[in-house]
């Protein structure tokens, strides 16, 4: 075997179990590790070989949600929106997909962060998250990209929630919606 | 003995790959799934990546590499000099040619700003494709150098222990839940509107608990232990039967296109003469 092969060999091996093994510490965040293990799998693996797979895990959403909007313009509300619908993409559109995406962190918030106190809701922690204004910027973007009319002085957005029923229980369906205060555009044109 | 596995192993590398055009199709598969699911995304690329995207901006780290793969996130206006020579790079890297690695490994970054500025369009099938697309970088099936021979061999191992991996990891976080313990997360996948079509609902199949259940263990056993029985000559068919019928279920009931032809496109690199 000619010395440029043994290197060759040598190299891409070492290299092979080092990049599996790396990759694999940073993709079991369960595992218990020290935490320069850690920093070292994470310098490697992030950005380039980033990988995530908990995909319908450690549980599937026990749920269906729907991301809502409507604006206020002329004086009056308009009509409760579905978000890809209302802007042409039908249910198996792919738009359809990015907006679950987009919901399921809001969706996590929700369930995190939103409380009532004095039977009153308290918005203000979701409010302030990256998902409830990431949810917000794309209702926004999307209604200006796609549709003609405006949206107006203000914009609210909703999620409608569709809970399924307990396996071999069977009741009627449990529906609940979640409305979040009106958002202003001023605020949105200032930004 | 360690020697004698050393020296096995380092004669082994050497030679051709056994697969009967297995990796050829595989490298090919790999980069025409990336091409196609750029294509698939054609009519909002610009709502995706354009200068008007309608995702929130956000910033990593400032080290080079993250500046590299945030580029188009920091910077929209970019979009057209990435995704269509995306498009064109993709289609070009499927073919065997000299300096095709080049076009590779062009796919593969401009595959990583795509996913980072885009990440809500995408699920873990895009990660996974990353993966292997950076693997077959050197592949070429018709080399006749042994440093030719020793870069496929590694591109092969690769790729298939990452698939071991995803299948294995994935079995074992849904080990961490009580949902898949129990056994009904198929139930309550196949209950959602995104994951289920009406006629699936509409049938009552969902109500037979014996078929949710048996589907629930029998995909969990399937990915805790696809890593050790897929190296059983006996069992390989019909555990990538399995594994096709599984994922054309993925595709059809579940409209999960993407994550479904990566894993059957995963699978190629399985198949061995006969």
């Amino acid at each position: 075997m000619k010395p440029l092969h043994k290197i060759l060999i040598a190299v891409l091996s070492s290299w092979l179990v080092i990049h599996l093994a790396l990759t694999t510490i940073y993709a079991t965040d369960f595992l218990v590790l020290p935490r320069p293990v850690r920093a070292v799998s994470q310098g490697y693996t992030v950005p380039f070989f980033h990988q995530s797979w908990t995909m319908f895990a450690p549980e599937v959403p026990e749920y269906d949600s729907q991301m809502m909007y409507r604006y206020y313009a002329s004086n009056k509300w308009s009509e409760w929106l579905d978000v890809s619908e209302a802007n042409g993409f039908h249910k198996r559109h792919r738009m359809e997909y990015v907006e679950q995406n987009v919901l399921s962190g809001l969706s996590r918030q929700i369930a995190d962060n939103f409380y009532y106190k004095d039977e009153k809701p308290v918005f203000d922690d979701v409010m302030r998250s990256f998902d409830y204004n990431k949810s917000l910027y794309y209702v926004i973007l999307l209604h200006q990209s796609r549709s003609q009319t405006s949206l107006g002085d203000s914009v609210q957005i909703a999620v409608n929630f569709t809970f399924t029923n307990v396996p071999g229980v069977m009741t009627s369906e449990r529906t609940g919606r979640l409305e979040f205060p009106p958002y202003p555009m001023q605020t949105a044109s200032k930004q | 003995m360690i020697e004698k596995s050393l020296s096995y192993y380092t004669s082994w590398l050497q030679n051709p790959v056994d697969r009967w055009g297995a990796l050829r199709f595989f490298s090919t598969g790999v980069y025409l799934w990336f091409f196609f699911s750029a294509i698939a995304v054609w009519d909002i690329r610009e709502l995706l990546w354009g200068p008007g995207s309608i995702f929130m901006r956000f910033s990593g780290d400032s080290s080079p590499s993250t500046n590299i793969a945030y580029a188009l996130v920091y910077r929209l206006s970019i979009f057209p000099f990435v995704y269509y020579p995306h498009l064109i790079l993709a289609l070009l890297s499927a073919f065997q040619f000299k300096g095709v690695f080049i076009f590779r490994f062009l796919t593969w970054l401009s595959g990583v700003l795509l996913f980072y500025a885009g990440v809500n369009a995408f699920n873990s099938s895009y990660l996974l494709m990353l993966l292997l697309a950076f693997y077959c970088i050197p592949v070429n099936t018709s080399t006749t150098s042994i440093s030719g021979h020793i870069f496929n061999r590694i591109a092969v191992i690769a790729a298939t222990v990452q698939i071991c991996i995803v299948y294995f990891l994935s079995g074992l976080y849904k080990l961490s839940g009580e949902m898949w313990i129990n056994g009904d997360a198929i139930y309550y996948t196949l209950e959602m509107e995104r994951f289920s079509r009406e006629w699936i609902k509409n049938s009552g199949m969902t109500s037979l608990s014996f078929l949710m259940k048996g589907a629930n263990y029998l995909i969990l056993a399937y990915q805790l232990l696809f890593p050790i029985i897929i190296w059983i000559k006996k069992y390989r068919i019909p555990v990538l039967i399995v594994g096709t019928t599984f994922h054309l279920i993925t595709m059809f009931v579940m409209n999960l296109w993407d994550f479904g032809f990566a894993m059957l496109i995963g699978y190629i690199i399985f198949l061995r003469k006969k």
